[in-house]
C-alpha cells in the first residue's frame, strides 16, 4: 500500500517538475484520499480503484464506441489485458478531467480524487464512475478528452508508443497535476512500474547533468561509475579549498597592507616598486617579513584599520599615519633592526 | 521558470566570481572572525547561492558539515547479503557511494537520490567556482607581497 502511495506521489511530483502547477492539489487529494479508504488486497487493478468487481466488469463491457475503439487497439497491442485498458482509459480521462472542474465539490471529492490519482496509470484507469458523473461533462472536457483520443490513435496507428505526453490543451490553459505516462509495447504498465520509470527518467536525466559537469565522466557507463567520480571530484575540490585556504590564511597578515595597492588605481614609480624586492630578503629571516614588506611599499599609505590590534595594541590610525616610525618601535619582539632599516629606507625613498 | 540564478550554471559566470573575490578579500581583511580562513570561504560561498540549496544553508547553520563529520563514529552499516545475488551487490554498492556522496555534500545526508544530485551538482557548480576564486586571490596576494602589483583585472578575468 505504501508503494502505491509512494509511486503515485512520485508520479504526481514528477508532474509538478514537469512544469504542471497544480501539483500540491494532486498530492493533497491522494493523501486525503489514501487515508480514508481502504483498498482491497486483490489486483492492483482494482486495488486501486475500490470497486468492486462487478462494477469493474461492467465497465469493461461498456458502450459501442469503446468497445470498437477496443477492437482496434488490440490488433496493434501485444498483450491481451491491453484491449479494454485504452477503453477505460479513454472514461477515466472524460471523468478525470470533470473531476478537475468538480474537485471543489465536498461530497464527490473522494471519488473526483481518486480519478485524479488514477490518472496516470495506463493499464488501471478505471473511472470510479459514481451514477451521478455523466451529468457534469462539460463540453470543454469533451473537447480535451476528443484531443487526447486523437493522440492515442496516432499512436496507435503508428505502432510505437510515446514515452511520455504531457497533455496540453491549447483551447484552456490549465495544467493537469500529473504526467501521462506512455508505456512501450512489451513493457509492464502497472503502476508500479510506470511510477519507477518516470523516476529513474527524471535520475538519469540528472545524472546526464552531472556527467556533463564533471570531466572525464562522459565515456563512463553506468551509474555506480558515475558516482565514482563525482565523488572524487567533489573530494578533490574540497581539498583545493583547503589548501588555498591555507595559503591564504599564511599570506593573511598582510592582506590589509597589500589591500590598497590591488584597488588602487594610481600607479607606481619603477623605483618604488623595485625596492622591494631588494630590501627585503634580508628583513624576511626574522620573521617580520610583513611588517617590512608594509613599510617598504606604503610610506604613503596606511590602511591600517583593526588589523594591528593584536600586533601593536589599540592605536589610532592617524598616530601611524603620522609616526610611523614610533608605532614599529612600539612594537616589542624583534624589532630591533627594524627601525634601523626603516630609516634606511625613508631615506632612500 | 527558472532564470540562471536557480541553476547550477550561475558559478560560471565571471561575474559571480569577481564578486566572491571582493567580498573574500573584504572579509579575510577583519580581525574579529570566529572561523578559520576555510569556513570563512564556505560561508561565503554558501551566502552567494542565496539560500536556495540546501548545502548551503547546512553551512551556514554552524558548519555542520565537514568539521564533525571527522569526529563521528562510523554506523556499523547494516548486513545486506543475505543472499548471493548480483542485484544486491549492485544495490549495497550503489548504497554505499550514495551514503558517501551524502556526506561529502554537506546537509545531505538523509536526502532521496533524485535530490542528492541536484544538490550535489550544484555544489560541485559552486566549489569550482570557489577554487577558482580562492587561487586567484591567494596568486594576486601573494604576488603582491612580493612587490609586483599587477592590476586587477587579472583576478577578474580569470577563469580557468
Amino acid at each position: 500500500m505504501e508503494g502505491i502511495v509512494e509511486s503515485k506521489a512520485r508520479s504526481t511530483n514528477y508532474g509538478g517538475i514537469l512544469g504542471t502547477q497544480s501539483v500540491q492539489f494532486g498530492e493533497e487529494e491522494i493523501h486525503r484520499v489514501m487515508g480514508t479508504q481502504a483498498p482491497e488486497t486483490g489486483s492492483s487493478f482494482t486495488a486501486l480503484l475500490e470497486l468492486p468487481s462487478n462494477q469493474a466488469v461492467e465497465l469493461l463491457h461498456s458502450s459501442g464506441f469503446d468497445a470498437s475503439r477496443a477492437a482496434h487497439s488490440s490488433e496493434n497491442w501485444n498483450t491481451q489485458s491491453f484491449p479494454s485498458n485504452t477503453a477505460l482509459l479513454e472514461r477515466a480521462a472524460k471523468f478525470s478531467e470533470t473531476s478537475i472542474e468538480t474537485s471543489s465539490v465536498p461530497s464527490s471529492s473522494s471519488a473526483n480524487s481518486q480519478k485524479v490519482k488514477s490518472e496516470p496509470f495506463d493499464s488501471e484507469t478505471k473511472p470510479n464512475i459514481s451514477s451521478d458523473q455523466p451529468e457534469h461533462v462539460i463540453t470543454s472536457t469533451q473537447k480535451r478528452s476528443a484531443k487526447r483520443k486523437e493522440i492515442e490513435k496516432k499512436g496507435k496507428g503508428t505502432g510505437k508508443k510515446i514515452k511520455k505526453v504531457i497533455n496540453k490543451n491549447p483551447e484552456d490553459k490549465e495544467m493537469l497535476p500529473y504526467v501521462h505516462v506512455r508505456a512501450r509495447r512489451g513493457q509492464a504498465t502497472d503502476s508500479h512500474s510506470l511510477a519507477e520509470r518516470a523516476r529513474r527518467e527524471k535520475i538519469n536525466a540528472r545524472m546526464k547533468l552531472l556527467q556533463e559537469l564533471v570531466p572525464g565522466c562522459d565515456k563512463i557507463s553506468g551509474t555506480a561509475m558515475v558516482l565514482d567520480e563525482i565523488i572524487n571530484h567533489v573530494q578533490s575540490l574540497q581539498r583545493q579549498v583547503e589548501f588555498l585556504s591555507m595559503r591564504l590564511s599564511s599570506v593573511n597578515p598582510r592582506i590589509d597592507f597589500n589591500i590598497d595597492s590591488l584597488l588602487a588605481v594610481e600607479s607606481r614609480s619603477p623605483a618604488e616598486t623595485n625596492f622591494p624586492g631588494m630590501v627585503i630578503p634580508p628583513m624576511w629571516s626574522e620573521g617580520q617579513g610583513q611588517l617590512n614588506s608594509t613599510r617598504n611599499q606604503y610610506q604613503q599609505l596606511w590602511p591600517l584599520d583593526g588589523f594591528h590590534h593584536p600586533v601593536w595594541g589599540r592605536q589610532n590610525n592617524p598616530n601611524f599615519i603620522i609616526t610611523p616610525d614610533n608605532s614599529l618601535m612600539s612594537y616589542d619582539s624583534s624589532a630591533n633592526s627594524a627601525p634601523l632599516h626603516s630609516s634606511q629606507t625613508k631615506m632612500e625613498i | 521558470m527558472s532564470t540562471l540564478e536557480s541553476t547550477p550554471d550561475r558559478w560560471k559566470t565571471v561575474s559571480q566570481q569577481q564578486i566572491y573575490s571582493m567580498k573574500l578579500i573584504q572579509v579575510l581583511r577583519r580581525t574579529d572572525r570566529h572561523f578559520t580562513v576555510r569556513e570563512t570561504a564556505d560561508r561565503l560561498l554558501a551566502v552567494s547561492s542565496g539560500g536556495r540549496t540546501r548545502w548551503s544553508r547546512a553551512i551556514l547553520s554552524n558548519r555542520l558539515s565537514l568539521n564533525m563529520m571527522n569526529n563521528r563514529r562510523r554506523r556499523r552499516h547494516k548486513k545486506v547479503r543475505v543472499s548471493g545475488e548480483i542485484r544486491m551487490k549492485k544495490k549495497e554498492a550503489f548504497d554505499r557511494k550514495t551514503r558517501v556522496l551524502g556526506e561529502l555534500v554537506p546537509g545531505c545526508r538523509k536526502l532521496s537520490f533524485s535530490r542528492l544530485i541536484d544538490e550535489a551538482e550544484d555544489y560541485i557548480a559552486a566549489l569550482e567556482m570557489q577554487v577558482r576564486a580562492m587561487s586567484a586571490v591567494a596568486g594576486v596576494l601573494a604576488g603582491a607581497g612580493a612587490g609586483s602589483l599587477p592590476a586587477d583585472s587579472d583576478k577578474l578575468g580569470c577563469n580557468n
